[in-house]
């Protein structure tokens, strides 16, 4: 018995000493199944190691038996780690042998664009609607009594030089709206105060169309009614909405204006964003923009609307989107906005 | 307006800014100085400066002296009257040629058997001052021989200022005077009254007065004539019409100039009569039907009641307020002349100017408004440079002012100022001074001031007015920045708005890109998309800019193929593009517009070309099912729309096109919800566009907006497995989709929980007339897993349905 013991350690000793070196010789997928055959396959020589041990004393098997166990694991351990570097590097090879030129264009996907009057509308309400000021839309086809009677403009008023109109044909009664202000009177029929809103729409010139004016334009209208609201809040309105829109550096000039449906009126000019006011062709020489015309509603427009003038009071404003636009994109000619040469679109 | 600079002057004494450095204070009143015009003086260059050389007495006079001067060049030999000249002097030579004040042109003369090689001239004669007490000693260091007037500066500079339409009174010299007084804190130099007269409201002045009439004191609440027998005029003095002249006004004759020259000074138009062409009296009235009046302006104009004349006992003899008649003006051979001091109605002025197409400068100020009170004002001024400037002394008022309006009284809080300017510490005294100058009986109360406006101040209405006097006088800059504190919005958003933003957001992100039309378009354009106006007319501009652009647009799609051919000419071949906008309708003969949104694609998709061949994609009447469909899901617009194929859209293609339609309403009312498919081919001829096909679609968004599914709501995840079967039928290649559709939906399994279409096929190896169709059904129950049985019974259903409406076969 101690001879077969003794031959029985030799045995395991010598497969646990070549192991290691036929494990490394096994370079691909096949030679390492072979290994794992021949060592812990049902013939295999490990396998075979501990059936023998089987039949030795009990107290050999106590001795023996862990050593034998631990082999096994071990080994099955090491095949399992070189079958995955195996793997992994066959794998590795197969990637490396795909060939790319990555500096091939890839597949275009159709951009498209919002028009900038869109986007700059956008942001125009944006701001206005982080202060809280709700988007109201109205018609375009208006009547006289929205348009100008009711914001204190009646028939025969010299301010309807200032806005020369289109009447529609067969209907004396409708026009084009010339500005979003009937919007206010809408709102303002409809809603009771406290109110604010922001109302974005297209309105109408009868004039010809040239670099900066065209017939057809976008306005944002802003107007905000409560009690005791005063032009110092019209003022730091308008300070907040053109500092987002423009810069905080933004230098901003607040001069009377007259309007017939505020009193009192302004006008809010910005810094040239072209020469930073030093003077140039776009500002004419005057380092100042005419950007946006304000005041406080007119008590006849809050009489107009249902209201006393006494107890409600409020600002409302009017801008043109077309010339924030025109200024932060830096385009020369209105007229570039509605050509729609997709080579102009795609640029915004 | 056009003002002079040096008007304003004699009514600011102390004002020390240039023209330039008035547009500053300008700006912050208000009003804005759009340039100025330096003046060219009186002189030409003709005119230099000249040293005296030597001066003797002339030999054949005592009171000349005989000169000899130099412009550093040659010596000229001068005889000259003048007693303050002395040898090394500086001064003014005009050389023979030379034109000075009043025209007058310098020629070589014989004075006294001495030619005079020029004159040396006064300030007066060069009209650069008044002084003509001797020559003009010019300091010694100016430049020998050059032209005096490169040396002076400009005799006056016109300025051209913007006015407001609300301020009439601001159309005058001393209306903006009195602005910038108190802007500029300045003491105000009203024109000096020099005549005794008073002329009160109920006048009995001196003199035979002339009869007038006035049918109607709504029309023309004042009429005051100044009738002027044997007006024999001095000339128009030089220094007024310099003025007149730098306000861009020609002097025509004495009185004329008068009137203008008031109109400048006052703001107050008033008008010169030939009282002699004058039958009788004058009368105050509308004009009476197919009455004319031939103008100052020498065109015959048909007059109408809505015209306000003033005429004689006969005919009108001007339009009033706007313009005189030819016949009755103020001429050359004039002897004896009326003078008209009036106002009128604001409203019927500018509708007679507007009418007729005169505007006038006195139009222009009686359509804003001037105060009856205004007219003793302007008469008074008109009577004392009468007087003192042309010299007429005898005259005779009749002043017709039958029912004085109540001059309105102004109660102003300061406290109430202040919070509505939001200056809260605003002073009384700064406050009160502002007030002064616009009102008349400035009275104080508790609260703050009494006040009635003064008449040249019509604006002034209310406490808002008031408001705006103190802002534009204070500045504006003085009006505080504060933290904004504002409640949380108030107002829900437009549902019309949100689903516009989120359907441009769709399609930019599907590779669009918005456009932007003007709404206009013609009965060509139109004509060329095959529109039938007769039936469906467009709304029609009353004054459009253009026969070009007389139409308002019915559809987006003229707009668009404008932009398909701008993009075309730049070489561009495929294009995705939408707009958002409105279009307009008649219905019934009303007017309506509505929202709605079109797009137009041609080309491939994506537009550049690539590599890959594959990648590019034409798309067809599917892919624009396909999109609508994306934006319907998108927008959770889940309906169930009727379909109507073809499209009845008249410039669509007569078979790949379709219209959905609302399901509300009788068949025959059913709204169109969006119209799709390929343009006709003709149009697309018509409009030049190439035989490329064009895919359309548009959507009305206002019946879009009103059809609304809920919220989303969750419903269970199925538990069980679900199983697919594949199987393709045989049907008629008559068979529309539509009707398998239909006939599945009168299934309607509840364990059928979906199905797509595979694939059709058309073609070889099927019997004739037949095509295939291969469906994918998935079934699931939310109780259980489906038995293979359960499926194949299901199955066995579906086919006998598609068998008894369709006779649709299972293909094997």
């Amino acid at each position: 018995m101690a001879a077969s013991q003794k031959n029985w350690k030799a045995r395991l000793a010598s497969l646990e000493k070549t192991a290691a070196a036929s494990l490394a010789r096994a370079d691909v997928a096949p030679k390492l199944e072979k290994l794992q055959v021949r060592w812990l396959g049902r013939k295999g020589l490990l396998t075979q190691l501990l059936k023998e041990l089987s039949r030795m004393s009990l107290a050999d098997r106590r001795t023996l038996g862990p050593l034998a166990h631990r082999l096994k694991t071990d080994l099955t351990q090491q095949i399992e780690e070189r079958k995955k570097r195996l793997r992994r590097e066959s794998l590795q090879k197969k990637l490396q042998d795909i060939s790319l030129d990555s500096s091939l264009p890839g597949v275009p996907c159709a951009v498209g664009s919002l028009h900038p009057i869109t986007q700059v509308e956008r942001e125009i309400v944006g701001v206005l609607s982080r202060l809280g000021f709700s988007v109201a839309q109205g018609p375009i086809l208006e009547t006289d009594e929205y348009n100008f009677q009711a914001l204190n403009i009646p028939p025969d008023h010299p301010a309807r030089d200032l806005q020369d109109t289109f009447y529609l044909a067969d209907h004396p009664q409708l026009l084009l709206r010339t500005h979003t202000s009937p919007v206010q009177i809408r709102m303002l029929r409809a809603h009771r105060p406290p109110l604010r809103i922001a109302a974005p729409g297209r309105v109408f010139r009868h004039e010809a169309t040239d670099a900066s004016h065209g017939a057809v334009f976008h306005q944002v209208e802003g107007l905000y009614v409560d009690r005791r609201v005063c032009l110092a809040d019209l003022k730091s309105t308008l300070a907040y909405l053109f500092r987002e829109l423009l810069g905080p550096s933004t230098l901003l000039r607040f001069r009377p204006s007259y309007f017939p449906f505020t009193e009192p009126s302004a006008e809010l000019d910005v810094g040239c964003l072209l020469c930073g006011g030093q003077g140039c062709s776009v500002c004419k020489k005057s380092g100042w923009l005419e950007m946006l015309g304000a005041g406080m509603v007119h008590p006849k427009v809050f009489e107009q609307a249902g209201y006393s003038g006494s107890e409600w009071s409020g600002f409302a404003f009017g801008m043109s989107v077309e010339r924030l636009a025109m200024l932060k994109l830096r385009i020369p000619d209105i007229r570039l906005l509605y050509e729609n040469d997709m080579r102009f679109l795609e640029q915004f | 307006m056009r003002f002079s600079y040096l008007w304003l002057k004699e009514f600011l004494p102390e004002l020390s800014q240039t023209p330039e450095e008035l547009a500053e204070p300008l700006l912050w009143l208000g009003f804005e100085l759009s340039h100025t015009i330096p003046q060219r003086p009186d002189h030409d260059s003709q005119v230099i400066v000249a040293q005296i050389e030597a001066v003797e007495k002339h030999p054949q006079a005592d009171r000349l002296s005989l000169c000899r001067v130099t412009d550093g060049q040659r010596s000229y030999s001068i005889v000259c009257g003048a007693e303050n000249l002395s040898v090394g002097q500086k001064v003014p030579l005009a050389r023979i040629g030379a034109k000075i004040a009043q025209n007058r042109k310098i020629e070589k003369v014989k004075i006294r058997g001495i030619f005079s090689e020029g004159m040396l001239c006064s300030g007066k004669e060069l009209a650069h001052n008044e002084d003509s007490s001797g020559i003009w000693i010019l300091p010694s260091d100016t430049p020998l021989g050059s032209p005096l007037e490169r040396l002076l500066p400009p005799p006056d500079t016109a300025l051209e200022v913007e006015i407001p339409p609300n301020r009439p009174d601001c159309l005058s010299h001393l209306g903006l005077a009195r602005e910038l007084a108190v802007k500029l804190r300045l003491r105000l130099q009203l024109p000096e009254a020099k005549d005794p007269i008073l002329i009160r409201e109920a006048p009995n002045p001196p003199g035979t007065p002339f009869p007038v009439e006035i049918e109607n004191s709504s029309d023309c609440p004042r009429y005051l004539a100044i009738a002027l027998p044997q007006a024999i005029p001095r000339a128009f003095p030089d220094g007024m019409r310099r003025r007149l002249e730098t306000c861009g006004l020609r002097s025509i004759h004495p009185i004329v100039d008068l009137t203008q020259y008031v109109l400048l000074e006052l703001g107050h138009p008033t008008h010169a009569f030939d009282l002699d062409c004058i039958q009788e009296k004058i009368v105050v009235r509308r004009a009476a039907p197919h009455e004319t009046l031939k103008a100052l302006d020498g065109q015959l104009h048909r007059l109408s009641p809505e015209c306000l004349v003033i005429a004689d006992a006969r005919r009108p003899l001007a339009l009033a307020g706007i313009l005189g008649g030819e016949d009755s003006g103020v001429a050359e051979k004039t002897r004896n002349v009326l003078l008209e001091c009036a106002t009128f109605r604001p409203s019927l002025i500018r509708r007679t100017a507007k009418s007729l197409r005169l505007q006038t400068q006195a139009s222009l100020r009686f359509e804003k408004g001037i105060a009856p009170e205004n007219v003793s004002w302007a008469a008074r001024r008109l009577i004392d440079l009468l007087t003192q400037e042309i010299g007429i002394r005898e005259r005779a008022i009749t002043d017709r002012y039958p029912a004085p309006p109540a001059r309105p009284v102004l109660e102003i809080s300061l406290e109430a100022l202040g919070q509505r300017l939001g200056l809260p510490e605003l002073a009384r005294e700064e406050t009160e001074r502002i007030l002064k100058p616009c009102s008349e009986n400035l009275e104080k109360t508790t609260e703050g001031w009494r006040l009635t406006p003064i008449p040249q101040r019509p604006d002034l209405q209310g406490p808002w007015s008031i408001e705006q006097e103190l802002a534009r006088h204070l500045g504006y800059d003085r009006i505080p920045e504060r933290e904004l504190c504002y409640a949380p919005s108030i107002l829900p958003e437009p549902p019309a708005f949100s689903l516009e933003q989120d359907l441009k957001d769709l399609l930019q992100h599907l590779g669009w890109t918005e456009v932007c039309n003007y709404d206009f378009t013609n009965e060509r354009e139109l004509g060329n998309l095959r529109w039938d106006l007769e039936a469906s007319p467009a709304v029609r501009l009353a004054n459009p800019l253009s026969s070009e652009v007389s139409l308002l647009r019915p559809t987006h799609l003229p707009g668009l193929l404008r932009n398909v051919q701008t993009n075309l000419r730049q070489g561009r071949e495929a294009l995705q593009i939408f707009e958002v906008g409105t279009t307009y309708h008649l219905q019934k003969n009303n007017p309506s517009e509505t929202r709605s949104l079109a797009a137009i694609c041609r080309g491939e998709i994506p537009s550049k070309s690539h590599w890959q061949k594959s990648k590019a994609h034409s798309p067809d009447f599917f892919d624009l099912k396909g999109w609508i469909e994306k934006l319907l899901i998108e927008t959770r617009k889940k309906l169930s729309l009727h379909r109507r194929s073809p499209s009845t859209l008249c410039f669509l293609h007569p078979v790949l096109s379709e219209d959905r339609l609302t399901p509300q309403g009788p068949e025959l009312n059913k709204e169109v919800l969006v119209s799709f498919g390929q343009i006709h081919p003709l149009v697309c001829e018509a409009w030049g566009l190439g035989q490329t096909p064009l895919w359309f679609l548009e959507l009305d968004l206002d019946r879009l907006t009103h059809t609304c599914a809920g919220p989303p709501r969750y419903r269970p995840l199925a538990k069980y497995p679900a199983s697919q079967r594949d199987f393709s039928v045989l049907v008629s290649k008559e068979h529309t989709w539509s009707l398998a559709l239909e006939a599945l939906q009168t299934l309607s399994h509840p364990l059928i929980r979906q199905m797509e279409l595979l694939d059709v096929f058309e073609g070889v190896g099927l019997p004739r007339g037949r095509k295939s169709w291969t469906m994918r059904f998935t079934f699931a129950s939310p109780e259980k897993t489906l038995q293979e049985q359960e499926i194949l019974e299901i199955q066995a259903q579906i086919l006998k349905v598609l068998e008894n409406r369709l006779g649709a076969v299972l293909r094997s």
